[in-house]
């Protein structure tokens, strides 16, 4: 079992211990490269058949389906298995921690071990507006419009499903904003 | 990404090693009338102390052999080569640098040499012996055996001359001997770069240069092949398969090898012994974007998933035009540059040689 596993997440390219976000986002960017026709693997492709390409795709979505399926049924069943592929507890996997406050985007962040900086680096997003962000500082933040595409992009970077992390926080920040009208 | 400095607030100390540069370079400027003006312009730069003193390898008996290829032209290959030369020398190793871009020896230039007055002409013409060939250099534990720049053709370079530099280069006294190839991939070029315990490739983010790379991985495979099955007698063998391709309906090398695996069950453990050997670490340069550098991940990522060859990207050096002003200038840029962000890069690079880690 375990070495089936090990199978699977090297055609992934990832180390033993991977994250569930992990995982997926190794996927999708395997994935993307395999099904466009990069122009830097011309020179690779062209000399192979279409069914070379095509095998290798197979092979990362049957790795993708067998992991993702495994770590449900570890979820489900509660089972300790005898070598658990993430190293994140189910408890602790973002997935449960809900909604999506700059508090908990932060726990998220800090639990995959990514740092502020790359994030910056990745988003171009100034790293003072990322910590005003996971600090709930709504007052500096800028309008609705530029602070969906950011808590997108933030998202996006953490694995999470960016549609819903931006919903959850604008409905945060909404309510932060008519509370702050009333008072006023 | 980078390898932080410890140092990065206080003032770098100097090194004996550093201050002995230090005055080797007066000396140097001295002894080639380097006009005051251009003394000015750029001085010895000590270097700061970062992570990778802490993870060098212990020093051997026999030397190291790295060399640097990688199938395109104007890659940057001398300049990687004269970099880890030189760093690896101000870390402390002995290290001999070595011009075998036959034909079209440039490596001096990035050392601040301009004429060499040994080089490898002289012991092809039987005039001097390899270990009287190496010349001391601006760094003092860097020595350098210049290309065949005082010889009128090419032709002088025959078989029996290379294969008896191949047989003197591990002979030579040093940590390290680092070899700088030509470009493209001929016999010659793929022989020197089989010849080395570490074979570096650099590439540039560009179409052009993968399709060299894969052409250059695919041939210096073929001659590994070549070469292994000649003890066994089946010295033409290879040759001769691939040679009526279209009739066996082979289309490329990897075909060729499970053909071979099928006809000649013998061939099995050879083929498989000599792929599993099979490592090339390469290194992406003259980057502009932050997509490029992705681009190290996405050829490693095919090579494995293609080929299945143990590729390494060790990682990448940005296009800078300090990095082009030293070239032009004839400056040793780890010397004068010793603390640039590019020179960050190599020296991230070379730790993940040195490591055997790759690029985060």
């Amino acid at each position: 079992m375990s070495s089936e596993i090990k199978h699977h997440l090297e055609i992934l390219e990832l180390r033993p211990g991977a994250t569930y976000p992990q995982i997926n986002q190794a996927y999708h960017r395997l994935k993307n490269i395999y099904s466009t026709e990069s122009s830097i693997l011309s020179p690779l492709t062209k000399e192979f058949s279409k069914k070379k390409s095509n095998d290798i795709l197979r092979r990362i979505e049957k790795a993708h389906k067998f992991l993702t399926s495994h770590i449900e049924s570890v979820k489900t069943n509660g089972e300790n298995h005898e070598e658990p592929p993430t190293d994140t507890d189910p408890e602790k996997s973002p997935q449960k921690i809900l909604p999506f406050s700059g508090r908990n985007l932060r726990k998220i962040r800090t639990a995959l071990g990514i740092s502020l900086s790359d994030v910056s680096l990745e988003t171009k997003i100034r790293i003072e507006l990322l910590k005003d962000i996971e600090n709930d500082h709504y007052d500096a933040l800028p309008d609705e419009i530029y602070l969906r595409a950011h808590i997108r992009y933030l998202a996006k970077i953490l694995g999470l499903n960016p549609h819903k992390a931006a919903e959850d926080y604008l409905q945060l920040f909404r309510m932060h904003k008519e509370a702050a009208g009333e008072k006023r | 990404m980078f390898i932080k400095s410890d140092a990065g607030f206080k003032a770098p100390l100097i090194t004996t090693i550093d201050l002995a540069c230090s005055l080797n370079y007066d000396y140097f400027v001295r002894f080639n009338r380097i006009s005051s003006a251009e003394r000015r312009f750029k001085r010895f730069e000590p270097r700061k102390k970062t992570m990778i003193e802490g993870h060098l390898p212990e020093k051997k008996n026999s030397p190291i052999i790295w060399t640097i290829g990688g199938g395109k032209g104007g890659s940057g290959k001398t300049f990687v080569c004269s970099a880890f030369a030189t760093l690896l020398a101000r870390l402390d190793y002995t290290v001999i640098l070595i011009d075998l871009d036959i034909g079209a020896p440039n490596l001096h230039n990035f050392l601040g040499i301009q004429d060499p007055k040994k080089s490898l002409t002289l012991f092809f013409e039987r005039k001097k012996e390899l270990e009287e060939l190496p010349m001391p250099t601006v760094v003092p534990n860097l020595r350098f055996i210049a290309g065949d720049i005082h010889s009128l053709s090419t032709e002088g370079t025959r078989l029996y001359h290379r294969r008896k530099l191949y047989n003197h280069i591990p002979r030579l006294k040093s940590d390290y001997i680092l070899i700088d190839i030509g470009a493209g991939s001929d016999t010659h070029v793929l022989d020197t770069f089989l010849l080395a315990d570490k074979k570096i490739a650099v590439i540039n983010p560009e179409t052009i240069s993968m399709e060299n790379f894969y052409q250059f991985i695919k041939n210096a495979l073929f001659r590994k092949l070549t070469l292994a099955f000649r003890p066994y007698g089946s010295r033409d063998l290879i040759d001769q398969v691939w040679k009526f391709r279209e009739h066996y309906k082979l289309k490329n090398i990897w075909d060729l090898m499970n053909w071979l695996k099928i006809n000649f069950p013998f061939s099995q453990s050879i083929i498989e012994s000599e792929i599993a050997s099979f490592r090339i670490d390469f290194l992406l340069n003259q980057i502009r974007t932050r997509q490029d550098i992705e681009l190290g991940h996405i050829i490693k990522s095919a090579f494995i998933k293609f080929l299945d060859l143990d590729v390494r990207y060790a990682g990448h050096i940005e296009y800078k035009t300090e990095v082009a002003n030293s070239i032009a200038r004839g400056y040793p840029f780890m010397v004068h540059y010793a603390n640039s962000p590019s020179a960050q890069e190599i020296e991230t690079c070379l730790y993940n040689l040195i490591r055997e880690k790759e690029a985060l």
